[in-house]
C-alpha cells in the first residue's frame, strides 16, 4: 500500500546485540580514559605501593598503623607481583575496578529501569570525572565504587524476587566487599539494612521467604567479615592512640571550599559537585557553588514525577552517607570528605541518568543527555588538564627535573616530611632527605636543589623559607621551576 | 450529532478518584513536626536585625517572605487534620432532584454528553434542565432529544448567577444540582452526595472535584489540572474537615432551601459560587465535600482561556475577601475564606522575588547584610525543601512542575486582578472557553515574556561586568525564575492543536457583574 508506514518492532537479539556493542564501545574508551593517565603518583599512594612490596603478612601487620581495611592492598599487593611498581602496573585494580563500572553501570540501569536508562548511565559513567579520577589512583576508591553499585542493585533485585540465592549471594559478597575495601561504607549497608526492615515490614505476601534470605544474607555477610576484625581492632586500637592515617592532610583537603575549618553548606555541595562534574580549581568551584539556586529548579522540576521505592532506596544510599558524613565533619571535620563516601557515586550517575532520560519526547531527552555528556566531558578536561586543580600535584614532574639535573654529589632536600614516600617512589637514587633532617650543605661546586609542596601550610612555608634564606646567603639562585603545587629552588 | 467515543470525559477516572482521596494527614502532621522549627529557624536568623540591608528590598522581602509563610501555615492547617467523617446516607425515599446545566454558546456536542449523563443519574428522581442563555435552536433540539427542559431568558442580566437564579424560580425540587455545561456526571453522583442532604437538615451542599478530563492530553489542561489536584485533594479534604468547604461552582449538590435562603446565587460578583458558600456558612448552613471523581469536565485548554479563567477567579475570590472578612462567621471558617482568596495575592510575591536578582544585578542593593550567601543557603534551603515536600506529599505526588510553572508564570494576573479589586473596578464574567485554539497566543503570556526579557537582559549584564560569585547566585536566581516562567508560558508559544471555539463562547457574556 502506497504511503502507509508500517513499524516493525525490533527483535529483541537486534536489540541486545546493538547494546553489546554499544556497552563494549563504551568501556573500551573508558579504559582508554582511565589508562590516560596524567597525573602523578599521590602520597597515599605511594605509602600503599611502599607497602604493597612488603611479605604479605608483613604488608598487613604494617596496615595496623593505618585505617583503612585490607582488600584493595591486597590487590595491589598482587598487582605488584604481576606488573611491577610502575605507575600503570600499581594503578591496575583501580582502572579495571573503574572500567568494570561502564557495564556494570548500564546493567543495573537497565535491570533497574530500562535498556536507555542503562546506556545512559553507561556513558556517563565513561566520562564520569572522579571515575575516573580514582579509577587513576592506587588506592581503594574505585573498588569502593565498584562494589557500592553491586550492592545496590543486588539489593533491589532481592526486593524485587525475594528468594532468588544468586541475588542474595550477589548481595552479600559485595557487601562484605565494600566493607573489606572502606570502612565508611557501613554507612551504606546501614541504608540498605534499614530498606530490608522496612520492606519487611511493609510485605504481605511472602514476607517469610524475605525474612530467611536476609537473615542468611547477614549470616554470610558476619562469616565473611570475620576475618577483618583483628585487622580492625588493632587499626581501631591504633587510631585511638595515635590517630593514626589521619595526620596526612587529605589530597581533597586543600582550596577555599574545602580548607575552612569549619564546615558549611558550600563545601558540602562543593562535595556533591566534585562527586559528579570532578575537581576544579578554587575559583572555579566557588563560581559553580554560587549556582545553587539552579539546584532549587531541579526540586521544582521532580515535582510530581513520581518516585518509586527502587529511586528512593538508590537516592538514600547516595544521599544519607554524604549528610552522615557531613553530621560527623561538624564535630571532626577531616572525616567529611568526598573519598569517604565516594561509593554514593555510581549511584548518583544511575540516578542522573535516569532523570536525564526521562523524558518521553526524543528531542528534549538527547538533548539533555548530549548535555550532561558535554558538561562530564568538559570537567574531566579541567580536572585532568587544568594545573590551577589543587589536587594536581605534580611529584613526578617536578622530581623528574630534578633527576634530569642532579649530578652525583649533588644535595637534594624536601618539605614538608611527609612527602618522602612520593620522592623515593619517583626519585630514590637522588638520595633526597627531608629539610626537617638538616640541610646540610654540598661540597664546592655541587648544587643543591629544594623540593617544596603544601606551601599554602605556614609549617612548610617557614622550613622553606628559612632554607632559602640561607642558601641565598651562601650559595648562588641558579633557577626556580614551578610544577602543579610543587616547587624546586636550585642553588649552585 | 453522536457522542464521541474519543471523548475523554468518557474515560475511566477510578484512579484519579483514589489519588484526590488517598490520606496524607500523618505524613503532613510528621513534615509539619519538621517544618515548625525550620521555620523558626529560618526566619529568627532572617529577621534578626543586623540582617537588614537595603532597607527598601528588605521590607518588600519580609512581606513577600511573611506572606509565603502565613500561606504555607495555612496549608499545613488545613491539610494536617485527617480525621474521618461520617460518610454519606442512602435517602430513605426517592428524591426529587432538579439538575441545572447552563449553556453560554458552547458547541453542542460539549453540551451533549453532560445533559446525556445527566439524565441518567441514579438515586433520585432527576429532572434536568438545560438554561440556554445562548438562545440556541441546537439546544433547544438537544434538550428536546434526551426529554430535558428547555429553558431560555428574555432579560439575561447577573450572567451564571442570574441564569440559575432564573431557573430555580421555574422548578420545585428540594435539592438542585449544578453543572457547567461541558462536566459530564458519573450515574452514581447523587447516591454519593444526596445522603448527606437527607442526613443533616443544615446541610446546604456538598461538593465534589471539578476535574479536567481533558489533562490526559497533556500541556496546558494537565497543568490546569495539576493545579486544581491539589486544591480537592488534600486542601479541600481538610476545609471539609474543617467545616469550610465552599462551593466551585459546577459538580454540586444544593438544597433548595438553603439556596432560597440566602437570596439565591449573588449576581454582583465574578465568583458567584465563592460569595455564595460565605453567605451561607453566614447563616449558618454546613457544606461537605466529597473527594470522589463524580463529574467529568473541560479544562482550560489553551492559554487565554487559562487567563481568563484565573484572571476571573483571582478577581471575584479577591472581591469576596471583605465580606468574608465582615461575615458572623467562625474564625475557623472566616481564616479558611481569607487563605483561600490570599492566595490570589502570591503573585506579588512572584514579582519580588524576580525583583530581588535585577536590582542586585544592576544597582548592587540587596536586602541582606550581614549575611554570606552560604549562611542564607543554610537557613533557606532546609526550611524550602521541608516546605516542597509537604506539598508534595500533601498532594500524592498529583503536584506538577508545570503546574507550579504555570503558576509562576501567571503572577501578573494576580497584581493586575489585585488592583482592580482594589480600585473597584468592575469585571465582567466571561465563559471559559471548552476548546483550545491554534496558534500562539503571545498577548495572553506578554507580561511573563517582558518579564523573562528583564531577566534575561540583567543576567547578560552581570555576566558581561563580572563574574564574581555573588553575581553568578543572582544571575543564577535570574536564570531560576526565566526557566519557570519559559515552562509556565509553554503551552502559549507552541501552536495548539486545539479547535478553534465557536464564535461568540469566549465572548463576554455581556453584562457587568460589579
Amino acid at each position: 500500500m502506497d504511503g502507509e508506514v508500517t513499524t516493525v518492532p525490533a527483535k529483541p537479539h537486534t536489540t541486545a546485540r546493538s547494546d553489546l556493542t554499544a556497552v563494549l564501545l563504551l568501556t573500551v574508551i573508558g579504559f582508554g580514559l582511565r589508562l590516560l593517565v596524567t597525573r602523578s603518583i599521590w602520597l597515599d599512594e605511594a605509602i600503599s605501593i611502599g607497602q604493597a612490596q612488603l611479605p604479605f603478612n608483613e604488608m598487613i601487620a604494617r596496615l595496623a598503623g593505618d585505617v583503612h581495611p585490607p582488600l584493595h592492598h591486597a590487590a595491589l599487593w598482587v598487582a605488584v607481583r604481576l606488573l611491577g611498581t610502575g605507575e600503570l602496573a600499581v594503578r591496575m585494580p583501580s582502572i579495571v575496578a573503574g572500567t568494570l563500572l561502564i557495564p556494570v553501570l548500564y546493567g543495573a540501569g537497565r535491570d533497574l529501569y530500562d535498556r536507555r536508562v542503562g546506556l545512559v548511565a553507561a556513558t556517563f559513567g565513561t566520562v564520569a570525572p572522579i571515575v575516573i579520577w580514582y579509577s587513576q589512583e592506587a588506592r581503594m576508591y574505585a573498588m569502593f565504587m565498584l562494589f557500592s553499585l553491586i550492592a545496590v542493585w543486588a539489593q533491589v533485585r532481592v526486593l524485587r524476587r525475594a528468594g532468588r540465592p544468586g541475588a542474595w549471594a550477589v548481595y552479600s559478597i559485595a557487601t562484605a566487599a565494600m566493607i573489606w575495601t572502606q570502612y565508611f561504607a557501613v554507612l551504606q549497608v546501614a541504608v540498605q539494612q534499614a530498606t530490608f526492615v522496612i520492606s519487611f515490614w511493609q510485605r504481605r505476601g511472602n514476607r517469610w521467604r524475605l525474612g530467611l534470605g536476609w537473615a542468611a544474607s547477614m549470616v554470610v555477610i558476619v562469616l565473611l567479615l570475620v576475618p577483618l576484625r583483628p585487622v580492625f581492632e588493632s587499626q581501631l586500637q591504633s587510631y585511638i592512640d595515635h590517630s593514626a592515617g589521619l595526620n596526612l592532610p587529605a589530597q581533597a583537603g586543600l582550596g577555599a571550599t574545602q580548607q575552612q575549618s569549619q564546615l558549611s553548606v558550600y563545601a558540602f555541595i562543593a562535595n556533591v559537585i566534585w562527586g559528579l562534574w570532578g575537581y576544579h580549581a578554587d575559583t572555579t568551584m566557588a563560581q559553580i557553588v554560587a549556582l545553587w539556586p539552579l539546584g532549587m529548579l531541579l526540586l521544582l522540576v521532580l515535582l510530581g514525577r513520581g518516585y518509586s521505592a527502587m529511586s528512593m532506596l538508590l537516592l538514600s544510599v547516595a544521599a544519607v552517607p554524604a549528610l552522615a558524613l557531613f553530621g560527623v565533619g561538624l564535630v571532626q571535620r577531616n572525616l567529611f570528605e568526598l573519598r569517604y563516601f565516594v561509593g554514593a557515586v555510581p549511584v548518583g550517575l544511575l540516578l542522573m541518568a535516569r532523570l536525564a532520560s526521562s523524558t518521553e519526547n526524543r528531542g528534549p531527552r538527547r538533548l539533555m543527555v548530549a548535555l550532561v555528556v558535554v558538561t562530564l566531558a568538559v570537567g574531566l578536561a579541567d580536572q585532568q588538564l587544568n594545573g590551577a586543580n589543587p589536587r594536581l600535584y605534580d611529584f613526578r614532574g617536578a622530581l623528574a627535573l630534578v633527576a634530569a639535573r642532579a649530578r652525583p654529589g649533588d644535595v637534594v632536600v624536601y618539605e614538608p616530611e611527609f612527602i618522602g614516600p612520593v620522592v623515593d617512589y619517583y626519585a630514590a637514587d637522588l638520595d633526597a632527605t627531608p629539610l626537617s633532617a638538616g640541610l646540610s650543605l654540598p661540597q664546592h661546586g655541587h648544587r643543591v636543589f629544594v623540593v617544596g609542596s603544601f606551601l599554602d601550610e605556614p609549617s612548610s612555608a617557614a622550613e622553606i623559607g628559612k632554607a632559602l634564606h640561607q642558601l641565598s646567603e651562601q650559595g648562588r639562585p641558579a633557577g626556580e621551576f614551578r610544577r602543579p603545587n610543587v616547587q624546586v629552588w636550585e642553588f649552585q | 450529532v453522536s457522542l464521541s467515543t474519543d471523548d475523554p470525559r468518557l474515560l475511566d477516572v477510578s484512579s484519579e478518584s483514589q489519588r484526590l482521596a488517598r490520606p496524607t494527614g500523618t505524613r503532613v502532621w510528621l513534615l509539619l513536626i519538621v517544618n515548625a522549627p525550620l521555620s523558626l529557624w529560618y526566619f529568627s536568623w532572617l529577621l534578626a536585625p543586623q540582617r537588614i540591608g537595603n532597607r527598601a528590598l528588605y521590607a518588600i522581602l519580609i512581606v513577600a517572605e511573611l506572606f509565603n509563610l502565613i500561606q504555607a501555615a495555612g496549608f499545613w492547617w488545613t491539610c494536617a487534620d485527617e480525621r474521618s467523617r461520617r460518610g454519606a446516607v442512602r435517602p430513605a425515599q426517592m428524591v426529587d432532584v432538579d439538575v441545572l446545566v447552563p449553556v453560554y454558546g458552547e458547541p453542542v456536542d460539549v453540551v451533549e454528553p453532560t445533559i446525556a449523563a445527566a439524565v441518567r443519574m441514579r438515586g433520585a428522581r432527576v429532572r434536568v434542565a438545560l438554561l440556554d442563555d445562548g438562545d440556541s435552536p441546537e439546544m433547544e433540539a438537544l434538550a428536546a432529544r434526551y426529554r430535558a427542559t428547555y429553558i431560555r431568558r428574555v432579560t439575561r442580566t447577573g450572567a451564571k448567577a442570574g441564569n440559575l437564579n432564573h431557573a430555580l424560580r421555574l422548578t420545585s425540587a428540594p435539592a438542585v444540582a449544578v453543572f457547567d455545561c461541558d462536566h459530564v456526571p458519573d450515574p452514581a453522583f447523587l447516591e454519593a452526595t444526596l445522603g448527606y442532604l437527607v442526613a443533616d437538615s443544615r446541610m446546604a451542599f456538598v461538593q465534589t472535584p471539578q476535574y479536567y478530563a481533558n489533562a490526559v492530553k497533556g500541556g496546558l489542561p494537565a497543568a490546569a489540572w495539576a493545579q486544581q489536584a491539589l486544591f480537592f485533594g488534600a486542601i479541600a479534604r481538610g476545609k471539609d474537615r474543617l467545616g469550610a468547604m465552599f462551593c466551585c461552582g459546577t459538580n454540586v449538590l444544593f438544597r433548595r432551601s438553603a439556596l432560597e435562603h440566602v437570596g439565591g446565587f449573588p449576581e454582583n460578583s465574578l465568583t458567584e459560587d465563592f460569595e455564595l458558600s460565605i453567605r451561607l456558612h453566614a447563616l449558618g448552613w454546613r457544606s461537605r465535600y466529597v473527594p470522589e471523581v463524580l463529574a467529568r469536565g473541560l479544562g482550560p485548554e489553551d492559554m487565554a482561556a487559562y487567563v481568563s479563567q484565573q484572571h476571573r477567579w483571582a478577581r471575584g475570590c479577591l472581591s469576596a475577601l471583605p465580606a468574608a472578612l465582615r461575615a458572623r462567621l467562625p474564625w475557623r471558617l472566616r481564616a479558611q475564606y481569607v487563605l483561600s482568596a490570599m492566595f490570589f495575592l502570591s503573585g506579588w510575591s512572584v514579582l519580588v522575588y524576580m525583583l530581588l536578582p535585577v536590582v542586585r544585578i544592576l544597582t548592587g542593593a540587596q536586602p541582606l547584610a550581614s549575611a554570606s550567601a552560604d549562611q542564607f543557603l543554610l537557613h533557606f534551603a532546609p526550611y524550602f525543601t521541608a516546605s516542597l515536600l509537604t506539598v508534595v506529599l500533601a498532594g500524592a505526588g498529583m503536584y506538577t512542575f508545570a503546574a507550579f510553572a504555570l503558576t509562576a508564570a501567571s503572577f501578573w494576573l494576580h497584581i493586575h486582578a489585585s488592583l482592580r479589586a482594589l480600585l473597584r473596578r468592575p469585571g465582567r464574567f466571561v465563559v471559559t472557553p471548552k476548546r483550545g485554539r491554534a496558534g500562539r497566543q503571545i498577548a495572553a503570556i506578554l507580561p511573563a515574556l517582558i518579564a523573562i526579557a528583564v531577566l534575561g537582559a540583567s543576567a547578560c549584564v552581570g555576566l558581561l561586568r563580572d563574574r564574581s560569585p555573588a553575581t553568578l547566585n543572582n544571575v543564577a536566581f535570574a536564570a531560576l525564575h526565566m526557566c519557570v516562567l519559559l515552562s509556565g508560558a509553554g503551552p502559549a508559544l507552541r501552536r495548539s492543536g486545539g479547535v478553534a471555539d465557536q464564535a461568540g463562547a469566549e465572548q463576554g457574556h455581556g453584562r457587568s457583574a460589579a
